[in-house]
């Protein structure tokens, strides 16, 4: 045992002279979210709708801003590491993250604890309503996106459910499911659930298929798993409406889906597409790889965060405060207000169908046109 | 029904990789757990060849095989052999495989991304072709007539060939093979070559369905060894049986039980064989111990 | 010092688990993977009781333990059966079965969303660092352990134990029933390591059925390995190296892109030139 002393001697040195953190001339900001894995799409957008905002804004105060990334792979075990590392280690007071809401979940415990700002710009979970006082987010609870799905279900007469069990596809499972038992009295024919680790979704599509289900959802965690199944109904014969979540349209899904995704549907909040910023911002951010509506967000939050920093300080309590009492505003991915919960549920989900391109072949999600 | 047949399907695919696990540890009596990621690494190859210079489905599968066939190679002759040689256990070289596989998957995250490669013989996603009621895809067409193909080829190869009698006749008495003209370590590099080439060629199969992703490696070594100790181990008819046994009773299990007890419908078949017939359908070796 | 303390902690958790799964594997051959699955079953009992029920800390300590104790007792009849390759397979399918289950058990583990805000000991709020009285509480724990099955491994009992481990025909024949003798192990080490999974729990105050899935059975096997099969004080050094060399890496400043995989390479690397130049790991006795 002896051995490990001096080692640890000098870790506890360095540990702690790197502790003391007086006035900085630097603004640090941590980033959580999926810059590898499945969700990687997300992870890459949202970064860099938030390195866009940084990039027209460097400082804030004075200070120029540092941003810290830390990637947690779509991943609650990940997202607490990535939370203590930026916590004790780099010694953040406010991060932008998690994307997945796995990960918000997963870091929440850890910032809550320190009394550090967690704002996710897409976490869409329930649960992260509760998961803290620090806590925000910008994108509204899939209790209410969740309901946009649900009432698109009922349109249909027998509606089949398949979900994967990981938390953000459970919890939103949970919320359809609530809505269409307890409000509408309605029950799935079919509501099956998938392992995480398996990509075979031919025999419970066959479950589906032999119960006449005439709508499917797809709760999946990913767009690799959504395109996935959407590959696989198409090949079975699948007749049945699909309907994805947030989680079904990206470069991913196309990549496996291919022209499979004509015709499937999503709910997801929508940007507004005929703001002079919104296409401004398109134009200037390039390739998505990830549903549009998640840069603006990531963008909003980044921004949000900044005015709050330059209006109080770099202060975590004067920032929670700021934020909750922070005017109702218009972000380019939609109006921002926090309520109690640090939640922002001014939009609904809206229904966006997979259409082809007629320039590229491809297949992209527009809006839905309401027929009179 | 429809189920059986997707079992079917999957099962011959599972069947190819027990097969090919089957061989080598008939011959070399450890388990090499990195099989698994090695054949993957044949899958991930072929979609590079196909994404970066527009191969075709199969010319790439063949040409990933044979990367992966070097890969084995140079893990048996670099690392198992030697520690054979050392006087390493079965149990030693069972773990340090499983650091080869860490390495290898780890590898493969970094060369490729965590992300899941998608995988397709076509550039549009076709519907499947509907014979006496039953449907069957494209893939499925691909991965049964591939895997049955090879088969067949693995059957005329061990009837046929002098290598081919030499490895059967490894197991049962090595001095037959001796007798052949051929070293024991010829036909321990003879097996890595064939369980490799088959086992990418299976892993590359099933890519088509569930795409390519680095912890495949392991899920797949786990179907192989599953596959092979209910068939018996060093059995191939018995792989093959297993493997088609273990195919449809995973998707009897996902029908009747629900999708989320998938894993733990494959290792209590693996139990119950281990614990009631430990020495497979098709008993030829019983599992070497510790002891 | 706070990251000191936490690593520190970290360290005597998974010590305190590998204590378990030394005991099972080193001394008695049990090459087991699942004790990363005993691990979460401490972990879930404890923290559903703790959060849901309101127990006192002491409460829940005693019923991780009896409840992976029992797990343990009810998987040693299969499980004994077995020798070497089948043991250790139909070991590693457990863990995946144990997984299946805190995975899809939603009524009892919540499933998927796992179980949030789990408290820890009482003991901890005397000090405004509560870090520091946990820390001494496992630290205690590890050292009633040590002593425990020391004493254990000196007596008559620990020598039939050893004797089962060389070979088990023989000390059949000897008059004793190695089954059972093999089962108290085996019960013993499931316990040992469900309170580890506890305080696991407790420390970590999240817990999810991804935290202990297979990764974790093999991680824990690892460490026995490293330090030592049969070496007490090998099971604290294997754990504690391999919490630490993750830790160290990220000081290196890798990219963070390749951080992670980095880590694993590392841990592959170790296995590979561990079974190559020295099976029996750091301070272990037994060759496997």
């Amino acid at each position: 045992m002896k051995k490990f002393l001096l080692p640890l001697l000098v870790l506890s040195l360095a540990a702690c002279s790197g502790g003391e953190q007086g006035e900085s001339d630097v603004i640090k900001i941590g980033y959580i979210g999926p810059m590898t894995g499945d969700a990687g799409s997300y992870g890459h957008d949202t970064k860099k709708g938030i390195d866009l905002y940084f990039q027209e804004h460097p400082t804030i105060q004075g200070k120029k801003v540092e941003l810290i990334y830390e990637d947690a792979i779509c991943n609650s075990q990940s997202a607490a590491s990535a939370a203590t590392k930026l916590v004790n280690i780099d010694q953040v007071k406010v991060i932008i993250g998690g994307q997945c809401s796995s990960e918000t979940l997963g870091a929440a415990p850890v910032t809550e604890q320190h009394k550090v700002i967690l704002i996710s710009p897409v976490s869409s979970s329930p649960e992260v309503r509760d998961a803290g006082d620090y806590v925000f987010r910008m994108y509204p609870s899939d209790a209410i996106v969740g309901q946009t799905l649900a009432e698109e279900a009922l349109k249909y007469e027998r509606i089949a459910i398949i979900t994967e069990s990981t938390d953000y596809a459970e919890a939103y499972h949970d919320s359809v499911l609530h809505y269409l038992v307890q409000a509408q009295e309605v029950t799935p024919v079919v509501d099956e659930i998938v392992q995480p680790n398996t990509a075979d979704f031919k025999t419970i599509l066959q479950k589906v298929q032999n119960a006449k289900a005439d709508v499917l959802l797809s709760i999946m965690q990913t767009p690799v798993k959504s395109g996935i199944l959407v590959k696989q109904a198409a090949e079975l014969g699948i007749t049945a409406q699909i309907y994805g979540t947030d989680t079904l349209a990206g470069d991913d899904f196309e990549q496996h889906a291919k022209n499979a995704a004509k015709g499937v549907k999503m709910v997801i909040v929508a940007e507004d597409d005929s703001r002079a910023e919104v296409k401004e911002f398109k134009k200037v951010f390039g390739n998505f790889q990830a549903p549009v509506i998640f840069s603006l967000k990531s963008y909003d939050a980044a921004h949000v965060l900044a005015d709050a920093i330059e209006a109080v300080g770099y202060d975590s309590d004067a920032i929670k405060q700021w934020l909750y009492d922070m005017p109702g505003r218009e972000g380019l991915g939609g109006p921002i207000e926090f309520d109690e919960y640090g939640e922002n549920n001014s939009q609904a989900g809206s229904v966006k169908v997979g259409v082809e391109d007629p320039a590229t072949g491809r297949i992209v999600f527009e809006l839905l046109r309401e027929e009179p | 029904m429809q189920i059986i047949l997707n079992g079917l399907i999957v099962g011959s695919a599972y069947a190819l990789m027990g097969i090919g696990f089957s061989l080598i540890y008939s011959t070399v009596r450890y388990f090499n757990l990195a099989y698994g990621m090695v054949a993957v690494i044949g899958a991930y190859v072929a979609y590079t060849l196909m994404n970066s210079w527009s191969l075709n489905y199969v010319i790439a599968m063949l040409a990933g095989a044979l990367v992966a066939v070097l890969i084995g190679m140079l893990s048996s002759s670099i690392l198992f052999k030697p520690m054979v040689r050392r006087g390493g256990s079965s149990l030693v070289i069972l773990v340090a495989s499983f650091g080869l596989l860490i390495i290898l998957q780890n590898i493969s995250a970094l060369i490729w991304q965590n992300t899941t490669r998608a995988l397709s013989i076509s550039d549009r996603i076709l519907p499947g072709y509907n014979l006496f009621g039953l449907i069957i895809t494209p893939n499925q067409l691909m991965i049964g007539a591939v895997a049955l193909l090879m088969m067949l080829i693995l059957e005329l190869f061990l009837k046929k060939t002098r290598y081919g009698m030499a490895i059967r006749a490894i197991g049962d008495n090595q001095e037959l093979t001796k007798v052949l003209g051929l070293k024991t370590e010829q036909i321990i590099l003879a097996v890595y070559v064939i369980g490799t080439f088959i086992s990418a060629i299976s892993a590359t199969l099933i890519a088509l369905e569930i795409g390519i992703r680095p912890t495949h490696g392991v899920t797949l070594v786990i179907k192989a060894i599953i596959a092979a100790i209910i068939g018996g181990l060093g059995s191939i008819r018995g792989a093959l049986l297993g493997g088609l046994l273990l195919g449809v009773a995973e998707n009897l299990g996902i029908y009747f039980l629900g999708g989320q007890w998938q894993d733990t419908v494959a290792f209590t078949l693996l139990a119950v064989f281990l614990l009631v017939r430990p020495e497979g359908l098709f008993a030829k070796k019983r599992l070497v111990s510790v002891n | 010092m706070d990251y000191l303390l936490h690593i520190a902690i970290l360290s005597s958790i998974y010590s305190l688990a590998v204590l378990g799964q030394n005991y099972a594997s080193g001394y008695t051959g049990l090459i087991s993977i699942n004790h990363g699955a005993f691990m979460g079953i401490g972990a879930y009992a404890g923290a559903i009781l703790l959060k849901w029920y309101g127990v006192p800390f002491p409460v829940a300590f005693l019923a991780a333990g009896a409840a992976t104790g029992l797990a343990a007792w009810l998987l040693s009849f299969p499980l004994l059966k077995l020798k070497g390759d089948s043991f250790v397979l139909v070991s590693f399918g457990f863990s995946f079965i144990a997984f299946n289950l805190f995975l899809n058990w939603r009524g009892l583990t919540n499933g998927a969303l796992g179980l949030k805000a789990i408290p820890g000991p009482e003991l901890v709020n005397l000090l405004d660092n509560t870090k520091i009285i946990f820390l001494a509480i496992l630290l205690a724990l590890i050292l009633i352990t040590l002593w425990g099955l020391h004493k254990i491994l000196q007596s008559s009992y620990g020598v039939v134990i050893r004797a089962t481990r060389e070979n088990q025909k023989v000390t059949q024949i000897a008059g004793h029933c190695t089954d059972s003798y093999r089962r108290s192990v085996f019960v013993l080490s499931g316990v040992i390591t469900g309170i580890a999974g506890l305080f696991l729990a407790s420390y970590i105050s999240t817990i999810d059925p991804t935290l202990f899935n297979y990764h974790l059975s093999v991680l824990l096997l690892i460490m026995a390995i490293l330090g030592g099969l049969a070496s007490l004080k090998g099971s604290i050094a294997g754990a504690t190296l391999l919490i630490v060399l993750p830790e160290l890496l990220r000081f290196l400043g890798l990219p963070n892109s390749i951080l992670a995989e980095s880590q694993q390479i590392s841990y592959g690397l170790i296995l590979i030139l561990l079974m190559y130049y020295r099976p029996v790991g750091l301070f272990g006795t037994y060759k496997i």
